[in-house]
């Protein structure tokens, strides 16, 4: 028994003592996990000395583990990398973030750089339509088909409160056309998932015919050979520009600025193109085939005003919730 | 007292009370506190808002349904089953049994997937099959709904209730039944008169480790109720949880209360039930088998019965998995053009959490059922065999952290022991193996305490007619009868600690995450096929520990 004890400890002290050599750099992000593994092969290559460690979940998870950890004392984390910007923003408000100007940040258009300077869009994706091919012939071209009768029991969306970028969605589609589109989607009896990744999985399976997500998620679908089509809303895709931002109470901080400038650099552009789809964020790298450009995807979005949103995303997650799944 | 602690050695006694008050009795009390403050300070007002929306009520009648049914079944299916295991002689009753206790041994987070592989609505194989079939374009099963929700939970509790009666069936004293038989009862009878009410305590007991365990479940909920609008509490508790404020998380922390509250009047019903147990101690120190049931003509068909049932519901759903780990995606035709070895070889060789998953979650397997025997035999044999003052309150501190939900446990972790308190363990595995060890002590402790309570005095009191005094009696008489006890609670941490989920999510860092997390960050990011996969590694890696801990087990207690 005792040299079981013995045994037992042991392990755990060399699990608690393993990787101290190397700088290490923790980062919260909702980037999908198979991007975000070989995102992170490719920094440390470059990088050797820091030894990036990533925590991936969806934007309401890691929002409560800040929440606790700022409860308990301070933030862990280095770096956050999510799609809802309100979000930073909230935590710009409350002096959580610091602030740091990228040498790349010459090379990306203005509007995705915070004017006040504590985190600059990064990963560029637009909430669209999805729809598997198979079984659907003729897609809804804007928003408010998706309230047309034929589509009922078919739709699928994520949660906001587990999902950064359906809160952001949720919160520009309220504001342009109200609960009713909610209350619309509640009566073609709406199914509601967590995240945006299982409503690409079940289109493609063909448990849904069309569903609400994320343009980069689709494409790699493609990629892959899954039956699964996207549109762009004619009522405008919502532009989700997913923004990088350093903690202010970060021990690491210049091991979190390289990550930032990888990030927003050339280099680090094409890889999300390559591995995720993304379109990028600079004009000198080339997009995913076939799909518009930056300049393209913002103007044809639909309208957002930053503090509209950041005043009523909440109301709208909350109203959303309720709405769709009764809670 | 003072003769009380010599008997049990009181450094023991005391680290054992120091650790339960740091593991459980400390980080709730922070909970608690939480669940009062606000920005305004300290008041009800969290109570008044939490209890005075709609919206909690239906979880919280959700949640006492889901357990009242998950109860049901398990009995429907754990009683009979052990009955035929353990008194009769259907043919090849081990496989029987290790195949009832293969749910216990897998996530249910697991079990959840597989299910979802076979009918989810329009693209489980089972609907699918039937579509082709009838030719028909709508699909009759639905796993999303709250139907789905009692059959997977079932299927993963009903081992509590078949383990439970299984050891009583197996301990009775069968001298009690042939006189029964002798005086001239018929078969019929006897079960009715004289075996049940002698296992209807240890059922009892099953049960209600079937209904905290449903209670403070959250995955299969999470995974098969949310997206049909069916919320229990833990589900809503995750909601708050999630709604990235900590207002939500304090919201969750009078929730929990709730449940506690819930817990505490099992807890009651069950020290009801044990006490009556007591008096029928049904182990008199005599090693003699009860007699074995011939089912005659009945043999092989009941045999064909439960070799199928078993077949549907254990099988097929683990066989569903793994055909889908070899497709190229979930919901393709099951053609050879779709499938792949590719997702195999990216859990194997390229998805980063797999190795660092499978060694941590051994590691801390090993280390919580270790300590978790060793503080929970002491704290057993303060509660049951002495008569220290507040005994009670130790049960109750040991009970309290199980019947809580996971994620709130783990929330009480953070908030204790990421360095508010002078102790930093976050982001390592020490906050794993605290939760862990608060969460599963439970389960050493009221088995333990069970094979405690099962010793007749009479043994001891003969130990000490013949001289003994009472160390020697604790260490010739009580630890040998308790041993298998003792390896039984082991085993029975270990298990459920290797596959934890809940406290898991919050709580792992980059470094440390567990196989539970592996699996359900690819099954959340939409990786259906490359989840599936996993989970069948995992499935053979817990297959081959469970054999590996069982043999030791035994090996162990015959010497």
């Amino acid at each position: 028994m005792r040299n079981v004890i013995v045994f037992s400890l042991a392990l755990i002290l060399v699990g608690c003592g393993g990787a101290l050599a190397k700088e290490t750099l923790l980062i919260y992000t909702s980037t999908p996990v198979e991007i975000m593994t070989r995102f992170e092969q490719m920094f440390e290559a470059k990088y050797p000395d820091i030894d990036l460690q990533v925590f991936r979940s969806g934007t309401g998870t890691i929002a409560s583990k800040i929440a606790a950890e700022r409860e308990a004392g301070r933030v862990m984390a280095d770096l956050i990398w999510v799609a809802e910007y309100t979000y930073l923003e909230q935590l710009k408000a409350e002096g959580l973030l610091y602030k740091y100007e990228s040498p790349e940040a010459k090379n990306i258009p203005a509007l995705l750089i915070d004017p006040d300077g504590y985190y600059y869009g990064a990963r560029i994706f637009a909430m669209v339509i999805a729809y598997n091919t198979n079984l659907v012939k003729d897609p809804p071209q804007k928003w408010t088909d998706l309230l047309d009768p034929q589509w009922k029991g078919q739709i699928i969306v994520a949660n906001p409160t587990y999902s950064g970028s359906i809160a952001i969605a949720a919160a520009v589609l309220g504001l342009n056309y109200g609960l009713d589109f909610f209350r619309g989607l509640a009566a073609n009896a709406t199914t509601v998932v967590q995240g945006n990744s299982q409503v690409v999985t079940e289109v493609a399976a063909g448990a849904y015919k069309v569903g609400l997500t994320l343009d980069n998620m689709v494409r790699d679908l493609q990629a892959q050979g899954s039956p699964i089509g996207l549109v762009y809303p004619e009522d405008g895709p919502i532009f989700l520009p997913s923004p990088i931002a350093i903690f202010s109470t970060s021990q690491h901080l210049e091991a979190a600025k390289k990550f930032v400038d990888f990030v927003l650099s050339a280099e680090g552009q094409r890889a999300l193109v390559e591995i995720g789809h993304y379109i990028p964020a600079r004009s000198d790298v080339e997009g995913p085939a076939g799909t518009p450009s930056l300049a393209e995807l913002v103007a044809m979005a639909m309208p957002a005003d930053l503090h509209a949103v950041l005043a009523n995303i909440d109301f709208f997650t909350d109203q959303f919730v309720k709405i769709l799944l009764g809670q | 007292m003072t003769r009380v602690l010599k008997q049990v050695g009181i450094v023991p006694a005391v680290l054992a009370l120091l650790c339960l008050a740091f593991l459980v009795v400390f980080p709730l009390g922070v909970l608690f506190y939480k669940s009062f403050e606000t920005t305004e300070g300290v008041s009800l007002q969290n109570y008044i808002f939490v209890l005075s929306d709609t919206r909690n009520l239906e979880p919280l009648k959700n949640t006492i349904l889901l357990g009242i049914w998950t109860v049901i079944v398990s009995l429907a299916l754990g009683v009979p089953l052990a009955w035929l295991v353990a008194r009769t002689d259907l043919p090849g009753r081990q496989f029987v049994e290790s195949l009832c206790l293969l749910p216990y041994m897998l996530p249910p987070l697991i079990g959840a997937i597989a299910w979802i592989q076979l009918l989810a609505p329009r693209v489980g194989y089972f609907n699918r099959l039937w579509m082709a079939i009838f030719n028909s374009s709508s699909s009759p099963f639905n796993i999303y709904s709250f139907a789905g929700m009692v059959w997977v939970m079932g299927l993963y509790s009903f081992p509590f209730v078949f383990i439970a009666a299984r050891g009583a069936l197996e301990r009775m004293n069968p001298s009690l039944e042939e006189a029964a038989r002798i005086s001239g009862a018929g078969r019929f009878e006897v079960m009715k008169d004289v075996t049940l009410p002698l296992v209807v305590p240890s059922i009892l007991s099953g049960m209600m480790l079937a209904f905290l365990y449903t209670l403070t479940n959250f995955g299969v909920p999470a995974l098969l109720g949310m997206r049909a609008r069916i919320f229990v509490l833990t589900t809503r508790i995750y909601s708050y949880v999630h709604r990235g404020d900590f207002t939500g998380i304090r919201f969750a922390t009078v929730l929990s209360v709730l449940l506690i509250i819930l817990a505490l009047g099992m807890h009651w019903l069950n020290q009801q039930i044990i006490r009556r147990q007591h008096g029928a101690a049904i182990i008199s120190g005599k090693s003699v088998r009860p007699s074995t049931v011939e089912l005659g003509i009945w043999r092989w068909p009941i045999a064909i019965l439960v070799y199928s049932f078993l077949t549907f519901s254990i099988l097929f759903p683990l066989m569903a998995l793994f055909l889908t780990s070899f497709l190229k995606a979930w919901g393709v035709q099951l053609q050879w053009a779709n499938f792949t070895i590719r997702n195999y070889r990216y859990v194997l060789f390229e998805y980063p959490l797999t190795r660092k998953a499978i060694i941590n979650s051994l590691v801390l397997g090993l280390s919580c059922a270790t300590l978790a025997v060793l503080i929970g035999a002491i704290l057993a044999y303060l509660s049951v065999k002495t008569h220290v003052r507040g005994r009670r309150l130790v049960d109750l501190a040991c009970t309290l952290p199980n019947a809580i939900p996971a994620t709130v446990v783990a929330l009480a972790m953070i908030l204790t022991f990421s360095g508010q308190f002078k102790v930093n363990l976050y982001n390592t595995l020490g906050i794993l193996l605290v939760a862990y060890l608060a969460h599963y002590l439970f389960y050493a402790f009221r088995n333990i305490s069970a094979s405690l309570l099962q010793i007749h005095q009479s043994l001891e009191e003969a130990a000490y007619i013949s001289g003994a005094d009472r160390l020697r009696t604790f260490r010739d008489i009580v630890v040998p009868l308790v041993k298998p006890g003792i390896l039984a609670g082991w085993a029975l941490v270990f298990m459920p600690a290797v596959r934890e989920l809940t406290m898991s999510t919050l709580l792992y860092g980059p470094n440390t995450p567990t196989i539970g997390v592996a699996v359900y960050e690819l099954q959340e990011a939409g990786y259906f096929h490359i989840a599936a996969a996993l989970s069948c590694i995992i499935v053979v890696v817990l297959f081959i520990t469970n054999t590996v801990v069982k043999k030791v087990v035994r090996t162990l207690g015959r010497v």
